[in-house]
């Protein structure tokens, strides 16, 4: 039953008969049904064209800001870290809290990533340039973003999902990632209320999403 | 290839024969206007499955997620607010419209044998459409939702018979909730739908079997014109209705300024969005279906009432009394649906013209009836009577708790649901609260009077106007205000006589007096400079001091009136204050100053010291309690902290006074405290600041 079956034939034959013009009426009637087709068309593309928008849409993004944040203290690193015998250095694990929104709930205070911050105990710390003694990873695996965890009997890195293994300066030691461990960037803060001779310092990372599975460490849009 | 690729799923499948069988072109029958109906019926039809799927995207059945849910499909994703109203208002048309087609099948007979199963499922397909109707309502747990479903429960309830036992299996437990949700959820989606599908497949079979046996139809029939062209007008006609119906402002807007205000997000300024996306978000305007305040039980609902095609029920309810009542809304419709689905049965050989006679006038009766009841509520709600009127009032405030929760809802919704809105709200709560707890003294502007007004008006707390109007006040012996701060108010009045008095002897000296004057700027830039709440520390000595002597900011001018006119007795980040203390103004007015002064305004940072002073003054008046948990697990140490404090004040009281007793009674008086939570004294502090956000549970994240 195609409509242009019904639309071809002419059903009320009895009728036509009966009306005085009976000449130019396919006329006419050709020209109503293209507009009654035409206003069809349109009034389905009105309810179309926005039932695709909505179909493919999702809502409000959410933005996260990409500032530094403050995860820990540098005397927390030392007194809590775990010690690698073999390197000397300190792990210690901080969290990253935010506000996160999910659809229409807001999380006011909700952990959004974990940080890994390895710290040289036996390096001269220089609060403004503190690359050199304290790294901070991101807890997210560069392969396809299980959270890699710190395995201190073997004083390294290792993903549960697919078994990758990073040593404690964050290279591939195994498994199938493609990249190092990603760093982040790192910046030490003077905690004012600490006394000038024993100065400790805020740990402050600028926390960031990078795509999974490249060779490259290309941050998340 | 388009039909060899036919030709051959044809074969795989045999397709052809189905279709042959489900599909029948009436129109080839003549008489094509009577059978619009397939055409008007299956289009709103497809309409309901198509934005009932795409609700489905959005959708979370849950009592703390369904009004999230919908409230993000209305107001955030771009057309949803279309989607949402399409499918509102298309369950609305089409349950008249087939209500309708019932009508046209009795006149034209076509529920008489052999249209049993004809009439019969369309019969049973109205009754569907109405469970639908029921059970899509409360989906997005509105209050209206909820209300409406409490009731409806309560009615199913009471059935004699299986009622309760249904009742028990939709609830799923003591009161309608989360398991009630999924339930109506999983009827309305899935079970409901799957049986219109039945009984459309069982109507459109029968349907066609009728008209391959009819030869006549009994009434005369309508000229046929437009060349078929009436299923596409039919189409039209429906479609333009639904159209137009979705463009009507039934929702609560949400309060769309043209320019961004600081307490407004700034998603919600309209300058900035193009054509397009105002187009998308339509219904932040208010365009669309109603979406209540989210569905609390501890929060009445005045203006309760089922949808308005429940109606005529509820009409009949109200009209009647006693046991009458539940006949009326239960066993009346039962025993009605009864007789209308066995009147086929009658109508056989001789009996058909008298039964058809007796159906039409039936069917016709019915239907004014039932009009005539919904009309009758309506004229009760929105007529110009007094009691609709009464009612209006109540839905506009139900609109503005609705209005009040979506614009909350835009800065994000607790985890814990959406009833947390407008309970964790400083402006509606805060204000119940401040009602409770604080009005008995305070007043707060002309919505809320002091019941004994003992204590300043609290609206516009700490702002310029308001400390300025303090102080002011104070100058009146007789005022609130100067016998609540005997010793300000003293001190001040000292103060205004003093520069009247060099105003004299400048006068008198052709000089233009300047030191009222001067006492009045001074008083402004200090009430400026509280009402900003400063935190920051000030140099007291040094070449620092020295530039923030010269410094022309309004924090350092502030200061330095403040500092010449009332470091003496307040004290300031460490520096003044002395034996005269009074309250500590570090960050006076923000909201840690006024949770410290709830928790203990007779701390020696607060009113402790002045207390004991006043203590000696004759009027004998209490004092601000403290307003502390007293459920928490700190209420015994404070209870020590409490008793010593108490001791350090009766010190104070001068040893050779001789009602010194008297004066430890009144202090042990003054050091009382009242009940209150947390979270209630944080949405108050917010409500006397004017601070619109939500109190969230637990630390949160610093902006």
């Amino acid at each position: 039953m195609s409509e242009g079956d019904v639309l071809g034939s002419s059903p009320g034959v009895a009728n036509s008969a009966s009306s005085p013009t009976s000449a130019s009426l396919p006329h006419r009637r050709s020209f109503l049904r293209w507009l009654l087709r035409g206003l069809e068309t349109v009034l389905a593309a009105v309810l179309g064209v926005p039932t695709v928008v909505y179909f493919l849409s999702s809502g409000r993004p959410s933005t996260r800001p990409q500032g530094f944040r403050r995860v820990a203290k540098l005397s927390d690193i030392l007194l809590q870290g775990k010690l690698s015998a073999k390197t000397g250095k300190r792990v210690y694990e901080a969290v990253i809290r935010d506000v996160r929104r999910d659809g229409w709930t807001l999380f006011p205070n909700e952990i959004i990533g974990r940080v890994w911050l390895v710290l040289d105990v036996h390096r001269p710390l220089d609060p403004n340039q503190p690359d050199e003694t304290l790294v901070a990873f991101t807890s997210v695996c560069p392969h396809l973003g299980c959270a890699v965890g710190y395995d201190a009997e073997n004083e390294r890195f290792s993903c549960p999902c697919h078994a990758g293994t990073f040593d404690i300066s964050g290279r591939v030691l195994e498994g199938p990632p493609s990249r190092p461990m990603d760093r982040l960037e790192i910046r030490l803060v003077a905690d004012p209320s600490s006394s000038a001779e024993k100065q400790d310092y805020f740990v402050e990372v600028r926390y960031l999403d990078f795509v999974p599975d490249v060779p490259e460490k290309i941050p998340k849009a | 290839m388009w039909q060899r690729l036919r030709d051959w799923l044809h074969d795989r499948l045999g397709y052809r024969e189905l279709m042959h069988i489900l599909t029948l072109d009436i129109s080839r029958l003549g008489q094509p206007w009577r059978f619009v109906w397939a055409s008007a019926l299956s289009c709103v039809l497809i309409v309901l499955v198509v934005t009932g799927i795409m609700l489905m995207l959005v959708y979370s059945p849950g009592v703390s997620t369904a009004w999230g849910s919908v409230y993000y499909l209305q107001y955030e994703m771009h057309f949803g607010w279309l989607i949402r109203a399409l499918h509102h208002f298309a369950a609305q048309v089409f349950l008249v419209l087939l209500a309708a087609y019932l009508l046209f099948l009795v006149f034209v007979g076509l529920h008489l044998p052999p249209g049993e199963v004809v009439w019969w499922t369309a019969l049973l397909l109205l009754a569907v459409a109405f469970a639908n109707d029921v059970t899509g309502n409360p989906l997005p747990w509105d209050q209206k939702g909820y209300w409406a479903l409490h009731v409806e429960l309560n009615i199913v309830g009471g059935i004699p018979g299986l009622g309760s036992a249904v009742r028990q299996w939709v609830q799923a437990g003591n009161e309608a909730g989360q398991l009630t949700l999924t339930r109506l959820y999983t009827l309305h989606v899935f079970i409901l739908p799957a049986i219109t599908a039945l009984l459309l497949l069982g109507h459109r079979l029968a349907l066609r079997r009728y008209l391959q046996r009819a030869t006549t139809i009994t009434v005369s029939s309508l000229p046929s014109s437009l060349a078929g062209g009436h299923k596409v007008l039919a189409r039209l006609v429906v479609l333009s209705i639904l159209l137009g119906l979705c463009f009507t402002r039934n929702a609560v807007p949400l309060g769309i300024t043209s320019e961004t205000s600081a307490s407004q997000p700034d998603a919600m300024t309209a300058s900035e969005m193009t054509w397009w996306q105002r187009f998308a978000w339509l219904g932040r305007w208010g365009v669309g279906a109603l979406l209540e305040a989210p569905a609390d039980p501890s929060r009445d609902y005045p203006i309760a009432r089922p949808k308005w095609t429940y109606w005529f029920l509820f009409e009949l309810r109200q009209s009647l009394e006693g046991p009458w009542a539940a006949w009326a809304t239960v066993f009346g419709p039962v025993i009605v649906f009864l007789v209308l689905f066995l009147l086929p049965l009658a109508g056989r050989g001789r009996a058909r013209q008298p039964i058809y006679v007796l159906s039409v006038v039936l069917i016709i009766s019915l239907a004014i009836a039932v009009s005539f009841l919904i009309a009758r509520t309506w004229w009760k709600d929105y007529g110009p009577t007094e009691t609709a009127e009464k009612f209006r009032a109540e839905v506009h405030q139900q609109r503005q708790l609705a209005q009040r929760a979506i614009i909350l809802a835009f800065q994000g919704i607790p985890a814990e649901g959406a009833a947390e809105l407008l309970r964790r709200d400083p402006l509606t709560r805060g204000r119940e609260l401040y009602r409770t707890h604080c009005a008995s003294c305070h007043a707060f502007g002309m919505t809320i009077p002091a019941s004994n007004p003992v204590a300043p008006d609290l609206e516009n707390f700490a702002k310029p106007d308001w400390i300025y109007r303090l102080l002011q006040n104070m100058r009146d012996e007789k005022s609130i205000e100067s016998q609540v701060l005997p010793q300000m108010a003293s001190w001040l009045r000292r103060e205004y006589d003093r520069a009247a008095r060099a105003d004299e002897k400048e006068r008198m000296a052709g000089v233009t007096p300047q030191a009222v004057a001067k006492l009045e700027e001074d008083l402004r830039l200090i009430a400026e400079w509280l009402a900003s709440h400063p935190r920051r520390p000030v140099p007291s000595e040094g070449p620092e001091r020295e530039t923030f002597d010269k410094d022309p900011s309004l924090f350092a001018r502030g200061y330095r009136a403040f500092e010449a006119r009332c470091l003496r007795c307040h004290p300031y980040n460490g520096l003044g204050g002395g034996d005269t203390k009074g309250p500590d103004f570090t960050g006076y007015g923000d909201a840690d100053w006024l949770r410290g002064l709830l928790h203990a305004p007779f701390e020696m940072s607060y009113y402790g010291p002045s207390m004991v002073r006043w203590s000696r003054n004759p009027i004998k008046r209490a004092w601000m309690p403290a307003f502390r948990d007293t459920e928490s697990t700190n209420a015994a140490l404070w209870q020590r902290d409490l008793e010593r404090l108490l001791q350090q004040l009766q010190e104070r009281v001068p040893e050779d006074d001789p009602k010194r007793e008297e004066r430890w009674q009144v202090l042990r008086q003054a050091c009382t405290w009242l009940p209150l939570s947390e979270l209630d004294r944080e949405l108050i502090i917010r409500f006397v600041l004017g601070d619109g956000r939500l109190v969230f549970g637990g630390p949160s994240v610093a902006p």
